[in-house]
């Protein structure tokens, strides 16, 4: 049921209040690890970010009864990313080259590495959001599961499946610095 | 020389506050995405005039659990009172799709080459008071609270969609819920899914019915087949 309890004098539902809490200091977090899932679409990332806190305002109830609230939020994100995807791939009468190259702002790395940026972007979604679960955010194998809803062997498979498409993706300089990262995916 | 997790980090970028100004907005549109739930509900209510359905159009889906699929499932149609009922579909068949169910009442307010969208008939009579302009439920690519169907390939999913697997008229088959919604991704071909979105209360059961009288014609799939974006 809609939470309609209000604060005295605010003229917000105490939903109202918890939300504004949790978004001024999560907003920046969650926008941060969209333009990981987007590969550096911001504009992408931007919309990933409403589409979730949407979600996360509509369900606040699950959200606060939730044991893992982080975790709640990443497969929220994780969702709201796969089903962008989805409305994306709608349009199946364009072959690929005559799919827009986005331009601007929403397709440049803010740190201006398109390299790394080619290579997120060649990973399907939820390989993508493994290896930013995992090597970015250092979540072991269980709760990069949770964040995907699926197995952890899934999650090995995908890890290690992305980290031979990014080695193949990037050049030559950066494929010794996977190694690190290989090993620890492969061997978890 | 930097390693992945640093190129990670600096792609990332920096962790940047939010302004009041956006956090209201985010705010504004959670209360939107509740008033269109409660406009759901009047549409479906008046449309029907059946009290369990409204009942069910609000947040009778699941969140995230186990998979398993069944309890979740919104019950109306199996209530006492009735529910919503598939029924043969008789209107104009779409290009790319062939449906042979529907839910009564509803009708095919899509047809494009992005997919289907099958929403309620009371959206093609707006109530008096009612701005359609405003309202996400007359806008044919708003799929909440109607049913969406479209394509996509496999590999968008990482060709590995998580959930149960089901059968839908001999094609192995996934059904999961997404939040308070469900999707069955059912395989029409190696590399594509005929994904449809339910955002409608229907039983598990009448879910594989509707998706075993979706027929998919082989043009769209190989179109689909062949498109790579990133």
């Amino acid at each position: 049921m809609v939470n309609v309890k209000r604060k005295s004098g605010s003229g917000r539902t105490e939903r109202d209040e918890q939300f504004h809490d949790f978004v001024a200091v999560r907003r920046g977090h969650l926008f941060r690890t969209a333009r990981l899932l987007t590969a550096g679409d911001v504009f992408l990332a931007e919309d990933l970010v409403q589409t979730a806190l949407t979600k996360l305002y509509v369900s606040w109830a699950a959200f606060r009864r939730a044991d893992n609230k982080d975790g709640y939020v990443r497969r929220v994100l994780v969702n709201a990313l796969v089903d962008e995807r989805s409305r994306v791939w709608r349009r199946f009468e364009r072959p690929v080259a005559d799919i827009p190259e986005r331009s601007g702002a929403g397709a440049v790395a803010p740190d201006g590495d398109p390299e790394l940026s080619r290579a997120l972007r060649e990973l399907p979604p939820r390989m993508r959001a493994a290896v930013v679960f995992r090597f970015l955010y250092d979540l072991d194998v269980e709760e990069t599961a949770a964040a995907l809803g699926c197995s952890t062997g899934t999650v090995k498979s995908q890890t290690a499946r992305a980290l031979d498409k990014l080695r193949d993706a990037l050049e030559r300089p950066a494929a010794p610095l996977l190694h690190r990262f290989q090993e620890q995916g492969m061997s978890s | 020389m930097t390693d992945l997790h640093t190129r990670l980090q600096n792609f990332a970028g920096p962790i940047e506050a939010a302004s009041a100004e956006v956090i209201e907005a985010d705010l504004a549109r959670g209360h939107r995405a509740l008033r269109r739930r409660r406009t759901v509900q009047t549409i479906a209510g008046s449309a029907f005039g059946v009290a369990a359905i409204v009942a069910a159009f609000a947040f009778t889906g699941a969140s995230m659990g186990d998979g398993s699929g069944t309890e979740r499932a919104p019950a109306v149609a199996q209530s006492a009172t009735g529910g919503l009922k598939l029924v043969d579909y008789s209107g104009t068949q779409p290009k790319y799709f062939t449906v042979d169910k529907v839910p009564e009442g509803y009708f095919i307010q899509n047809d494009d080459e992005g997919g289907l969208t099958i929403a309620p008939n009371a959206v093609q009579h707006p109530s008096p008071g009612v701005d359609p302009s405003k309202a996400p439920m007359y806008n044919p690519r708003d799929l909440g609270g109607k049913i969406g169907i479209y394509l996509e390939r496999k590999d968008t999913r990482g060709n590995n969609a998580d959930g149960e697997k089901v059968t839908v008229a001999g094609h192995p088959a996934i059904m999961h819920p997404i939040g308070p919604t469900w999707q069955l991704l059912i395989s029409v071909s190696p590399d594509v899914y005929a994904t449809i979105q339910f955002d409608v209360s229907l039983s598990r059961q009448q879910m594989l019915e509707l998706g075993a009288g979706l027929h998919v014609h082989q043009e769209a799939i190989d179109r689909m087949a062949a498109s790579i974006g990133k």
